[in-house]
């Protein structure tokens, strides 16, 4: 009864399709279909599990987390069951997203370079040179590297996470005909790689397994039912005591999603025909398992009446007890911005501020937060306008051991870097709090995690002479703003940008343009003078237009920006006070 | 034993188990997960050949299983011998989930050849959260019989006594010779029950009813409540809370550091003295120094906690 499977091809063969085992700790993982996400969660969505996503206030990227989500089970085969009461289960079905280089099959040559977008050419690009130019990797860097020579030797900083090139290439070149053969489990890739703007196939969508639970329609006919209780009151009272519960909504769902589950066979405990003696299990009985997507939108929106308030967390209880028998996973969004106001009084690691939402956090295994720039106070643009939102991480699954796998594994959680602080440290990975800030973008064909960090002073190239708004965020260091209060004398305003412009070379944001654009915008705010904080610190959220955060923790140079605080000086090191008050409208 | 570096903070009296007769209280918060110290006790009390009673409300075995196996203890060997008992507090606790009983097999006898066939379906040999080949059971042993579940009912009362009846059974099991086997009920945790409907006051009658059950039995009780900031808010959560802490002899309140994440301390863990201690300590039950009143940091490894004093984190020194 090994945990740890050993890494024999046969073993890998017998999971289900789509799947891969985590590389921490075996668990068998699916994907989510965002790599980036797969790679906070520590390599994938273990089965068994829920994800709970709260969405972002005027923007529908949780829904489109939740689409990415179906869409890779489709691909991979898996039943998908949708429920959804705001928009209709077809309508979400319909429009799910196509797949990256499916339509033209004849443009394989090159292997889905198209399908890159313009940073990831670049970065190819850049990468494929020095691969070329430099016969070892390591020279090469040393070479570039002759002052700071000593960070050779440390891993590069990883701001995103790869996607891996498309592998429907490879599919269409060995069959090379329309009608393929069902592709064996070992072919479907873990994570495919989709395209925002085409529409899933309609073929891909008739082969697709999918259960539609329409809550709105479930609803009405609760209400229905309820309607008819109360007229033959009389008659039933017997049986309405007897047992019958009173039926509604949550129960509803769940009786469907149980009866899909049983029905599909995907539950290793509960049987479609619990009398009949239960199957020997083979031995590669894993291969033929199919792996159940549930994907829940928009749970607990106004639109899903509950009888009482328990009944959500009851629901989510009871469906972690399926799941966790099952061979399935769930991820749910839920309009978190509905319950309860932004208090941030309560904030002070990031975490949500409902206690509602808070207490149907401790029943999912991993929960997301996003939070979109959309909606913003104008600043929110030209403080980041790279980046469309943040991407806060409450929790990561724990699974069977003590850390979560994305402690070791993930990139973006900083888990896979080597631990900075202390000497002869062994690499025992990092606090699964994320210690980095996370910001999504949504490009016109994929939506990426990334680390949410200032591009260097100054710019990467020229100096920037016209206005162009910036795409700083939320650190910078005590010596940046040093150099740039002294260096921003005779600065012209600049407008200040409208919305999302996407600036051509997101790296050439400087602290300067930002602080002009403040001066035009006429905000009251001091600098941003925190290293990278869990979570972005209040005054640099303020910039950005968005609702202050709270007390964060680790506040360099003693300056704690309290949410209420209107922009209060930061004297710092004899810099320029004089510059300093062109940006501070008191 | 469990956690080394925690062993010294423990109660010194009966060390490594707890004293009998009182009620040790875990809270924790979301940023910091109180799991590891059930996890350490859990194998302190096998290792020390007692007896565990373990109710999941959140958790599944497999969990269990898997993490003491990396604290070097084998839950399903324990549960043979009937030192460990799990009973299922997630498959049918609730209304919602009470019709899940009329699908679960319906137990056969065992068949001598195919042990892992047909009799045990929900045990812990089949899992879905880690891949395994099942493969027959080692040697010839029956495999234990299915966890306890809790099936729903609305009244609590219900609950403790199904509950009265795994802890009876329990114990006179594994009754060895003259003196009792020390025994520790783990709930895990409360605030399911909460948050699933029941009220605050019901629960804690739950708790008082438990704590004083289990000291007939020369045992321990030991829960475990999330206690967020945040949810202080809430009068029936606060109340919770503060009930708990308020019937408990020993407090450990875990939670993250004020000043935000690390990478090397994890968190802070506070042991406090409860009402009962005081009382206890009154008494003259108790010894001086036999659980000072500290607040540590801790640090999760892999299969390993460390705790160390506040500022001696190994990332520092």
């Amino acid at each position: 009864m090994s945990s740890f499977k050993k890494r024999v091809p046969s073993a890998q063969a017998s999971l289900p399709a789509g799947c891969r085992l985590s590389a921490y700790n075996g668990q068998v993982l699916i994907s989510t279909g965002v790599p980036s996400l797969d790679d906070i969660l520590g390599g994938g969505l273990p089965v068994g599990t829920i994800l709970l996503i709260q969405e972002d206030r005027q923007t529908s990227y949780g829904q489109l987390l939740l689409k990415y989500f179906l869409r890779q089970g489709i691909v991979a085969g898996d039943k998908c069951v949708v429920v959804s009461g705001d928009e209709s289960p077809e309508a979400i079905v319909r429009s799910l997203m196509g797949i990256a280089g499916e339509e033209s099959l004849e443009s394989q040559v090159q292997t889905g370079v198209d399908n890159r977008d313009d940073e990831d050419e670049e970065r190819r690009q850049r990468r494929k040179k020095a691969a070329v130019a430099g016969g070892d990797d390591e020279d090469s860097e040393q070479d570039r590297l002759t002052i700071a020579w000593r960070y050779s030797g440390l891993k590069k900083f990883e701001s995103g996470v790869e996607s891996r090139p498309p592998a429907i290439s490879s599919r269409v070149n060995k069959t090379g005909s329309t009608t393929e053969p069902a592709p064996t489990p070992s072919q479907i890739p873990f994570c495919e790689q989709f395209d925002l703007t085409t529409r899933i196939s309609a073929k891909a969508l008739e082969s697709a397994d999918t259960t539609l639970i329409d809550s709105g329609e479930l609803q009405k006919a609760v209400l229905a039912g309820d309607s008819d209780l109360e007229d033959d009151s009389d008659d039933d009272l017997a049986a309405s005591v007897a047992g019958r519960n009173q039926p509604d909504l949550y129960r509803n769902v769940l009786d469907k999603i149980r009866e899909t589950l049983i029905q599909g066979g995907f539950s290793t405990t509960l049987l479609k025909d619990p009398s009949a003696p239960a199957p020997a299990p083979g031995t590669a009985g894993l291969a033929e398992r199919h792996i159940c997507r549930i994907g829940i939108n928009s749970i607990a929106s106004p639109s899903w009446r509950s009888k009482t308030p328990h009944d959500l967390y009851k629901f989510l209880h009871a469906l972690r007890g399926l799941l966790r028998f099952s061979f399935g996973a769930a991820v749910i969004t839920i309009p978190a911005h509905l319950y309860g106001t932004i208090d941030q009084r309560h904030a002070t690691d990031g975490s949500t501020t409902s206690p509602y939402i808070h207490r149907l956090e401790q029943l999912c295994d991993a929960s997301v937060r996003i939070e979109s720039f959309a909606g913003a106070q104008t600043n929110a643009s030209s403080a980041a306008s790279a980046y469309h939102g943040l991407f806060h991480v409450h929790k990561v699954p724990v699974l069977n051991a003590l850390i979560p796998s994305s402690t070791k594994l993930s990139v973006l959680l900083d888990g896979a870097a080597k631990g900075s602080g202390g000497p002869g440290q062994s690499g025992s990975g990092g606090s699964s709090k994320g210690v980095n800030n996370l910001g999504f973008k949504v490009r016109r064909k994929r939506f990426a995690i990334e680390t949410f960090h200032l591009p260097p002073e100054g710019g990467v190239g020229q100096r920037r002479t016209s206005a162009e708004p910036s795409s700083g965020s939320s650190s910078s260091s005590l010596s940046e703003r040093k150099k740039s209060s002294s260096a921003k004398a005779s600065a012209n305003p600049g407008p200040a940008s409208g919305s999302f412009k996407k600036t051509g070379s997101s790296e050439e944001g400087s602290v300067q343009s930002r602080a002009r654009s403040l001066g035009v915008g006429n905000q009251p705010s001091g600098q941003v003078d925190v290293h990278s904080v869990p979570g972005a610190s209040g005054i640099a959220r303020k910039m950005m237009g968005l609702p202050p955060k709270g007390i964060q923790g680790a506040v360099t140079s003693g300056c704690s920006t309290g949410g209420s605080d209107a922009g209060h000086k930061h004297i710092h090191g004899g810099a320029g006070s004089g510059a300093n008050s062109s940006l501070l409208d008191f | 034993m469990g956690y080394a570096s925690l062993e010294p903070h423990l109660p010194s009296s009966h060390a490594p188990l707890l004293p009998p007769g009182t009620f040790l209280s875990i809270s924790d918060t979301q940023a910091s997960d109180g799991n590891f110290l059930l996890h350490h006790f859990i194998s302190n009390y096998i290792k020390a050949d007692q007896n565990v009673v373990l109710v999941g409300l959140a958790g599944i075995l497999v969990h269990y299983t898997m993490v003491g196996r990396k604290l070097g203890v084998n839950l399903a060997t324990a549960r043979t011998k009937g030192n460990f008992q799990f009973v299922d507090g997630l498959t049918q606790l609730t209304d919602y989930a009470a019709p899940n009983k009329e699908y679960l097999a319906k137990p056969t006898e065992p068949k001598p050849a195919t042990i892992t066939s047909t009799a045990t379906p929900s045990s812990t040999t089949t899992t879905t959260t880690g891949a395994r080949i099942a493969r027959p059971a080692a040697a010839a042993a029956t495999p234990p019989a299915p966890p306890k579940v809790l099936s729903y009912s609305p009244k609590l009362v219900d609950l403790y006594r199904a509950l009265e009846e795994i802890i009876q059974d329990a114990a006179s099991k594994t009754k060895t010779g003259p003196s009792q086997k020390q025994l520790v009920l783990i709930l895990d945790d409360l605030s399911v029950l909460l948050n699933c409907g029941w009220s605050c006051r019901d629960v804690l009658a739950l708790v008082r009813y438990l704590k004083l059950l289990v000291a007939k039995f020369n045992g321990t009780l030991i829960t475990l409540v999330h206690a967020d900031g945040l949810m202080a808010e809430e009068v029936s959560q606060d109340g919770l809370v503060k009930g708990v802490f308020y019937e408990a002899d020993y407090i450990i309140d875990v939670r993250g550091l004020d000043s935000g994440g690390s990478r090397d301390v994890h968190g802070q863990l506070s042991l406090l003295h409860g009402p009962g201690y005081l009382l206890r300590q009154r008494l003259g039950q108790v010894r001086e120094n036999e659980w000072p009143a500290l607040t540590l940091h801790y640090k999760i490894l892999d299969n390993n906690v460390e705790v160390f004093a506040k500022g001696y984190s190994s990332g520092v020194l």
